[in-house]
């Protein structure tokens, strides 16, 4: 089964769950699709055995045939073509935004001189491998670059399964997000019983509930007394799979970047107990 | 010569439209007739590239010179292309604005 983990903000310990949970459960996969800041490596330690670089086709005018006809910028949904016909005396102008092509070939195809060819532009790196835990995968973005849902498409791909996957997904309810929760069992819902926390619950609710995807619902840095989330849950009949109590060794182990579930520590209960949990749903 | 003014409704009246690629009209004063046309912006909502398909539609019109707000860096990059002189307004009505610039149209 595919389990996604995630949140509708950043920092509210959504790769803390992740990497615990895939420790806990032998054998099992876990994918990182924070792509634009992907850190679970630090907590599993993998082995990376093969990179791939990722590449997309974005058009580029060829040496010629271009009749500065405007027929391709009018076409690209996105925006991403701009052409400005010529002078008398000079040519015209064709501008590409690599930034905002989504690849989809309509200009390519239909221009009507075959004066557009396809240049694969690099956007990121799939990486695979292996921790003491199961098979590893993550994405990494370049720098500046926004194509994070075709990155998470491609890492979806190459990623090596395991009975049990575990999925941390990119912060907030964005494309990147969504792209990654499509297709998954079951997503896990991080947040903190706080009014922040509340909100971005339940913006993170509405998108799993648009996508049609059981989920159920972590506290994470719980006090206790969480009524602000509880109240919530139960009006909208959501199940508080775990409370992870809020500890100073715990928040100092987890920023040195060490697992909270390692042998002998009182916090692996949580894990097994939510590893138990989730694979029953 | 075609000038466009970034507007918030379809009249003279109306006050100018600080945005660039998501703003409601775009009106276009011609300096030689003295004339006003009006044109719904159909990029105000769209998903991306607002401001290049903004950009494209004003060099589509022939305009000379643009008056408005802001411009994203894309929208910049084509409205410098295509040759478009830029006059910062953020505020006014479109045809106030047009009247206090109108010696610098050329
Ligand atoms: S690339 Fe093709 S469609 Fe685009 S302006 Fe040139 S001739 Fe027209
Ligand atoms: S490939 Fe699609 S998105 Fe990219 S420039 Fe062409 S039409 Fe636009």
């Amino acid at each position: 089964m595919k389990i996604a983990i995630a949140s509708g903000k950043g920092g509210t310990g959504k790769t803390t769950v992740a990497v615990n949970l895939a420790a806990v459960i032998q054998g099992s996969c876990l994918i990182d699709c924070d792509v634009e800041e992907p850190n679970a490596a630090l907590y599993l330690n993998p082995k990376i055995e093969e990179i791939n670089k990722v590449e997309l086709p974005v058009p580029r005018l060829k040496e010629d045939g271009c009749s500065y006809c405007g027929l391709c910028a009018r076409l690209c949904a996105f925006g991403a073509i701009s052409v400005l016909p010529g002078s008398a005396a000079g040519k015209g102008t064709l501008l590409v935004f690599d930034h905002l092509c989504k690849s989809c070939g309509v200009c390519m195809g239909l221009c009507p001189e075959r004066a557009l060819k396809e240049e694969l532009r690099a956007i990121g790196t799939v990486e695979t491998g292996n921790s003491c835990y199961g098979t590893f995968a993550r994405g990494q973005l370049d720098i500046g670059e926004v194509a994070a849902p075709a990155l998470i498409r491609v890492l979806k791909q190459k990623a090596i399964y395991a009975p049990v996957t575990i999925i941390d997904a990119p912060p907030g309810t964005s494309c990147a997000m969504i792209n990654t929760i499509n297709g998954v069992d079951l997503c896990v819902l991080v947040t903190e019983p706080t009014p922040f926390g509340l909100n971005d619950l339940k913006l993170a609710v509405e998108a799993v509930r648009k996508a049609s995807i059981p989920f159920c619902v972590v506290i994470n840095r719980s006090m206790g007394d969480d009524e602000i989330i509880e109240q919530y849950c139960r009006a909208e009949g959501a199940e508080i799979a775990a409370k992870i109590p809020f500890n100073m060794e715990m928040a100092r182990r987890s920023s040195e970047g060490g697992l909270l579930c390692a042998t002998g520590t009182v916090f692996r209960d949580y894990f097994t107990h939510l590893a138990e949990k989730v694979q029953k749903t | 010569m075609k000038v466009c003014i970034t507007a918030q409704d379809n009249n003279e009246n109306a006050q100018v439209d600080p945005r660039f690629g998501r703003c409601a009209f775009f009106a276009f004063y011609d300096t030689d007739s003295g004339d006003y046309q009006f044109f719904q912006n159909e990029a105000a909502f769209a998903d991306g590239g607002a401001g290049t398909k903004a950009g494209n539609f004003i060099a589509g019109k022939g305009v000379r010179v643009l008056m408005t707000g802001h411009l994203g860096p894309n929208a910049e990059t084509v409205v410098n292309a295509a040759g478009i002189r830029l006059i910062t307004v953020n505020s006014g009505a479109v045809k106030d604005v047009v009247d206090r610039e109108k010696a610098g149209f050329k």
